[in-house]
C-alpha cells in the first residue's frame, strides 16, 4: 500500500543535526540573535541621513525612469539587461489583460494582517461566448511578488455572475511571518477550462447485467478501501512479460459509438457478489472528467466501492481513461442499495496568458 | 521571560517539531543540505517571532506554515537555482554518464543514498520517495501532510491557509499522477 511505503521511507530519515541541538546552542542562536537587532538598530541611527539623502536622490530618479521605461521600449530593454530587478519593479501595473478573446481584470485587492485577498474575473470580449458557467484554472495559475516575498496562494472559484457575465475567482495570500509585503505582484493563468459543470445522479438498477463477456486489459492506476478482498482475487491476471503493468478482467463493452468528449456510465452488471459499475471518461489530455460512485444502504449510510480500476483504451484515434468500480455486496443488499454518482466535468480548455500585475496596498 | 527559561523553552519546542519539519521539508526541497538549512532557519523564525500557540495543533501548524514558505522560498532563489546547477556539474564529474546518462535523476539518487545512509530503502520504498520527488512542489506538502502526517483535509487547510477545497484538489491531482507512474492503488 502506497502510505504504508511511503510511511516507510521517511521513518527512516534521521535529522542529523538534531543531536547537535544543545541548550548551550540555543544560547549561541539567541545571542546572535540579539546581536543582530543590535546591530539593525545602530545601523540605523547611522546610516539615516545618508538614506535620506539617497531616498529623495531616488524620489528624483524614480519619477522620471518609470516614466521613461514606460514609454520608451528602448531604455526598457536597456534598463531590463543592465537592472533586471530595478526593471522587475517598474514593470507597469496593468490591472486588465486580454488573450484567446478572454478578459481578465483585478476586481479588488484587500489586505488585513498577514492575509490578503485578491478577487478576478473572467469575460467574454466582443460577442465570444466563452464564458457561460463555472470557470476551472486547472492549476495552471502563478502568482509572485517581483521582492520574492515568500508567501502560498490557494485560488478558489466563487461564482458565475450570469447578469455581468462574468466568472469570479478569489486568491487568497498569506505571509509567512506576520507582516506583509505590499510591492508589485504578478497573477498569471495559461489554461482555462470554460465547460465545468458538478451534478449528482442517482444510477438506476433496472438494467443490470446478469450475463456478460469480460476482457482482459492492462490497468494504468486503481484505488479503494478494500483492495485485497479475496473476493475480487479472480478479476486480476498476471501481467504478460512485454507488458509490466497489471492484468485484468473488466466488463467488455464496445466504447466505439461513444465521442471522446463525454462521460458516461457503459455498464453495470452483477455476479457471484460483485458488484461491477464501468465509467467511461473520455479524453483526458485536455478535460478533467471525473465521477466519485457510492452506494446509499437502508440507513442512508453512503458505502464505497471496495475497489476500482483504470485503463486507458482508444476511441475516434484518442486515447481515453476507463473506470470499473466493485462493490462486495449480498444479491439483497443489492435490492436495497441505491447507486450514486457525483460527477465533475472541467473541459472547454482555452490555453492562453493572461498576467496582471499589481500593486498590494 | 529569564534567558534559561527561554532556552529551555525552545530546546523543548524544537525537540518536539524537529523529525516533523525536516522530514517536510526534505519531501519538498530533495536535497538534504537544503532540508537542513531550511530546518536552520525555521529555528531562527522561531527565535526571531517567538510566538505564543494556544495548543500543540497551532504550535504545529505554524511549523508547518513556515517551513513549506522556507521551501518555496528556497526554490525561488536564484541564489540556489545557481548553487544547484552548480552542484549538477559536480554530480557530473563524480559519476561520469555514457551520453544518455539521466544525470539529475542519478544526482537525486545519490542524495537519497546519502540520507538514508544508514538503512538503504528498499526497491518499492526508492520507487514511491522518487515518484513523490517528480510531482509539482505545491503537491508534494499535500502528499507528505496527508500520508505521513496523517493530517487531514481540513487540518491540512487549516496549516497551509488554504481552502479545504484547493488541498482536496491537489491531493487528487497529485494521486492521479502518482497512479500513472507508480501503476499502482495510491
Amino acid at each position: 500500500m502506497f502510505q504504508d511505503v511511503y510511511k516507510s521511507a521517511y521513518d527512516k530519515i534521521i535529522y542529523r543535526k538534531s543531536a547537535e541541538i544543545n541548550k548551550a546552542e540555543i544560547a549561541q542562536w539567541i545571542e546572535k540573535e540579539e546581536k543582530r537587532n543590535i546591530v539593525v538598530k545602530r545601523n540605523c541611527r547611522v546610516l539615516k541621513p545618508i538614506l535620506t539623502t539617497v531616498f529623495i536622490g531616488c524620489i528624483v530618479i524614480f519619477s522620471i525612469v518609470p516614466t521613461a521605461a514606460a514609454t520608451i521600449p528602448g531604455f526598457y530593454e536597456v534598463l531590463e539587461r543592465n537592472a533586471p530587478a530595478l526593471a522587475d519593479y517598474l514593470v507597469p501595473v496593468q490591472k486588465t489583460d486580454s488573450s484567446k478573446g478572454i478578459i481578465m481584470n483585478l476586481e479588488a485587492a484587500k489586505v488585513e494582517g498577514n492575509t490578503a485577498e485578491i478577487l478576478v474575473s473572467f469575460s467574454d470580449e466582443g460577442n465570444n461566448n466563452y464564458i457561460h458557467g463555472m470557470v476551472d484554472m486547472y492549476d495552471s495559475y502563478g502568482l509572485h511578488s517581483y521582492s520574492g516575498e515568500s508567501n502560498i496562494a490557494g485560488c478558489s472559484f466563487v461564482e458565475y455572475n450570469a447578469e455581468q457575465d462574468k466568472a469570479y475567482f478569489q486568491i487568497d495570500l498569506i505571509s509567512s511571518d506576520g507582516t506583509f509585503d505590499t510591492s508589485r505582484m504578478n497573477f498569471n493563468v495559461s489554461t482555462l477550462l470554460t465547460d465545468c459543470e458538478s451534478y449528482t445522479q442517482q444510477i438506476l438498477l433496472d438494467d443490470v447485467l446478469k450475463e456478460y463477456d469480460v476482457k482482459a486489459v492492462n490497468l494504468n492506476g486503481g484505488s479503494g478501501i478494500d483492495t485485497e478482498n479475496p473476493a475480487l482475487e479472480k478479476l486480476t491476471i498476471s501481467g504478460d512479460v512485454i507488458d509490466p503493468r497489471p492484468g485484468h478482467l473488466v466488463l467488455d463493452i464496445p466504447l466505439d459509438e461513444l465521442s471522446p468528449e463525454e462521460m458516461k456510465i457503459t455498464g453495470i452488471a452483477y455476479m457471484d457478489g460483485i458488484l461491477r459499475v464501468q465509467l467511461y471518461r473520455g479524453n483526458f489530455k485536455e478535460a478533467d472528467r471525473h465521477m466519485n460512485i457510492y452506494m446509499l444502504d437502508e440507513t442512508g449510510n453512503e458505502v464505497y466501492p471496495n475497489k476500482s480500476v483504470m485503463w486507458h483504451d482508444t476511441v475516434s484515434g484518442e486515447e481515453v481513461l476507463v473506470d470499473e468500480f466493485y462493490f462486495v455486496i449480498t444479491e439483497e443488499q443489492l435490492n436495497q442499495y441505491t447507486l450514486w454518482g457525483e460527477g465533475a466535468v472541467r473541459a472547454g480548455s482555452i490555453k492562453g496568458n493572461w498576467s496582471i500585475t499589481f500593486d498590494l496596498e | 521571560m529569564h534567558q534559561n527559561s527561554r532556552i529551555e523553552q525552545v530546546e523543548e519546542i524544537i525537540r518536539r517539531n524537529s523529525d516533523m519539519v525536516y522530514r517536510l521539508a526534505f519531501s519538498m526541497v530533495k536535497m538534504q543540505q537544503d532540508a537542513e538549512d531550511v530546518c536552520q532557519e525555521v529555528w531562527m523564525q522561531y527565535i526571531r517571532k517567538m510566538p505564543t500557540f494556544e495548543s500543540l495543533e497551532h504550535e504545529r501548524a505554524w511549523f508547518i506554515r513556515v517551513t513549506v514558505n522556507l521551501c518555496k522560498n528556497m526554490w525561488k532563489s536564484a541564489w540556489r537555482q545557481k548553487v544547484v546547477s552548480m552542484d549538477m556539474s559536480v554530480a557530473e564529474e563524480i559519476m561520469p554518464g555514457d551520453g544518455t546518462f539521466d544525470k539529475k535523476k542519478e544526482y537525486s539518487k545519490a542524495e537519497s543514498k546519502n540520507l538514508w545512509e544508514e538503512s538503504l530503502l528498499t526497491d518499492k520504498e526508492e520507487g514511491v520517495v522518487e515518484a513523490v520527488k517528480r510531482l509539482p512542489v505545491k503537491y508534494r506538502a499535500v502528499i507528505h501532510l496527508f500520508y505521513y502526517e496523517e493530517m487531514s483535509i481540513e487540518e491540512i487547510a487549516r496549516s497551509l491557509k488554504l481552502r479545504p477545497s484547493n488541498v482536496r484538489t491537489r491531493l487528487t491531482r497529485a494521486r492521479n499522477m502518482l497512479k500513472e507512474w507508480l501503476k499502482e492503488d495510491v
